[in-house]
């Protein structure tokens, strides 16, 4: 088949590569339909995440056809539409039974951080993902959710990662009826958390970011109001401003270890590496929220230890929420918001490639040019 | 907004109440409908190069890439190392940057016979010169 292949720092390739087989018997294979490239991809083009290995394929937000099917699986047949959550979870260890797939014991062998991911290097169990012809789904029967006849794949693309983390975001920071909420980063997450900060009762939300387009996009897909950073040099006493100089009730990280707009961290965390990225957006977040306020993080950041202002958040008594987020309990809910226009993943798609030209997609996206705010492959055009 | 201050943004505050949100409470004891095992079967095939301390493979794993050559050495030796030292993911960095190095010169292996020829053809005319 045809995948992309890393095969350095901003270096991705497609190659051929042998096919995926049914490796247990709960696993099914699945051809590919569409694979969005998300921005956590980044990090791993930029060769941020530790064990990240020459020739494994990237993607974790997908759709495809079941085309062969374990001898154990019950709920799927060939032929089947599916849409996958980029977490693997098993339904029955310690951690699914109380609905935190994000967190299943039985997918990574690897380390005790998460659960394994789709296309996400060994740190997360070296599972190859989807932006290949075929991929290998294990516990079939668990996480994939059948995709509505009256719905294209495109609708449901996002309710792989995209949706559920940026509505568990909001979620996650307990907004209460009349909240200012802000949000640091405009990519897809931070665009989906701003707009279910709303849907949760947010009287006012405000999205954070350096990028013309993105936070056009923010104003009018989203709703927020925006700060933009090219032109706001202390975006702390600018977001503490919004409420009369307390600050938002809820600040929520979508930037996560890339961020810019320290020298200092980026130097220490993202050149030198000694460590796992900047933590700039989450001083940002800490500094600025209210005293009691709640910080939501699901910007990716690497293990094991970043430079934290956590004298500053334990006196102010902060709240903090992150998690990856555990994709199969929002996918229901969120497809009732899809369906009724309240969240529309496909108006985030800005952008489509074949699965050939799959590195110039990296490159657009990369660069956030051309009003890049999301990009899908498509595998088997 | 609207006539009445709120704002316009279809379905805002439709999930206002905690009780109709999908991820509240945060833990909740519920077996997942479509999970018809106590415990998963084991996946075979091969044993994943694994964290230190834990006594069995997860029962599915990733199977790409396993580690070869001076990098995967480097890595076998990070997974003995518990993942809360700095020393692991450091290992894991240095892996990373042996393996793109591993496969760029694995990838120039072609070119080796060409150079070899090249060096002994400009040594011989060199001599021949010489004379």
């Amino acid at each position: 088949m045809r995948a992309l292949v890393y095969e350095g720092p901003y270096r991705v390739r497609v190659r051929d590569k042998p096919d995926p087989r049914i490796e247990h018997p709960d696993d099914v294979i699945l051809r590919v339909t569409r694979a969005a490239i998300c921005g956590s991809d980044l990090h791993l083009f930029h060769g941020m995440v530790p064990d990240t290995r020459v020739g494994t394929t990237f993607g974790h937000e997908f759709t495809g056809v079941v085309e062969e099917i374990g001898p154990s699986v019950r709920g799927v047949r060939p032929g089947d539409r599916l849409v996958v959550p980029f977490n693997i979870s098993c339904g029955t260890c310690f951690y699914c039974e109380r609905g935190l797939y994000g967190d299943c014991e039985s997918t990574n062998p690897m380390n005790d951080l998460a659960s394994g991911v789709f296309g996400y290097s060994h740190t997360t169990g070296g599972y190859d993902g989807g932006q290949a012809q075929y991929v290998r789904v294990p516990f079939a029967d668990v996480g994939p959710m059948m995709i509505p006849d009256d719905l294209e794949d495109e609708d449901v693309l996002l309710l792989s990662d995209v949706l559920p983390t940026g509505y568990q975001a909001a979620e996650m920071g307990a907004i209460r009826e009349g909240d200012v909420v802000a949000v640091l980063g405009c990519g897809p997450v931070g665009l989906v958390a701003a707009r279910s900060a709303w849907l949760l009762g947010a009287s006012r939300v405000v999205a954070v970011d350096r990028v013309e387009a993105r936070l056009r996009f923010a104003e009018r897909w989203a709703g927020a109001e925006t700060i933009d950073l090219r032109r706001e040099r202390d975006p702390i006493s600018a977001l503490k401003e919004l409420k009369g100089g307390h600050g938002p009730d809820v600040v929520i990280d979508a930037v996560g270890m890339e961020a810019s707009g320290s020298a200092w961290q980026t130097l220490i965390g993202r050149k030198l590496k000694l460590a796992p990225g900047s933590s700039i957006a989450l001083h940002w977040a800490i500094h600025s929220v209210r005293k009691g306020g709640t910080v939501s993080i699901v910007g990716v950041y690497g293990p094991p230890a970043n430079l934290v202002p956590i004298g500053v958040a334990m006196n102010k008594g902060l709240t903090f929420r992150m998690a990856q987020a555990n994709v199969k309990r929002y996918m229901p809910h969120l497809l009732e918001h899809v369906r009724a226009g309240r969240l529309d993943g496909r108006g985030l798609i800005t952008h489509r490639f074949p699965l050939e030209h799959a590195p110039d997609a990296y490159d657009l996206f990369d660069a956030k040019a051309d009003g890049c705010v999301k990009c899908v492959l498509v595998p088997n055009a | 907004m609207d006539d009445t201050g709120r704002v316009s943004v279809a379905g805002a505050g439709i999930d206002g109440a905690p009780s109709v949100r999908p991820g509240v409470p945060r833990e909740r004891r519920a077996p997942d409908p479509g999970a018809h095992w106590n415990r998963p079967e084991q996946q075979h095939d091969l044993t994943p190069l694994a964290r230190s301390g834990l006594l069995h493979a997860t029962p599915v794993f990733g199977t790409v890439a396993p580690p070869r050559a001076l990098s995967g050495a480097v890595r076998r030796l990070a997974y003995r190392v518990p993942e809360h030292r700095s020393t692991r993911w450091a290992l894991l960095l240095a892996g990373d940057k042996l393996d793109v190095l591993e496969h760029r010169l694995a990838a120039g292996v072609w070119l080796l016979p060409v150079a070899v020829a090249l060096a002994a053809g400009y040594v011989g005319v060199s001599r021949a010169l010489r004379r």
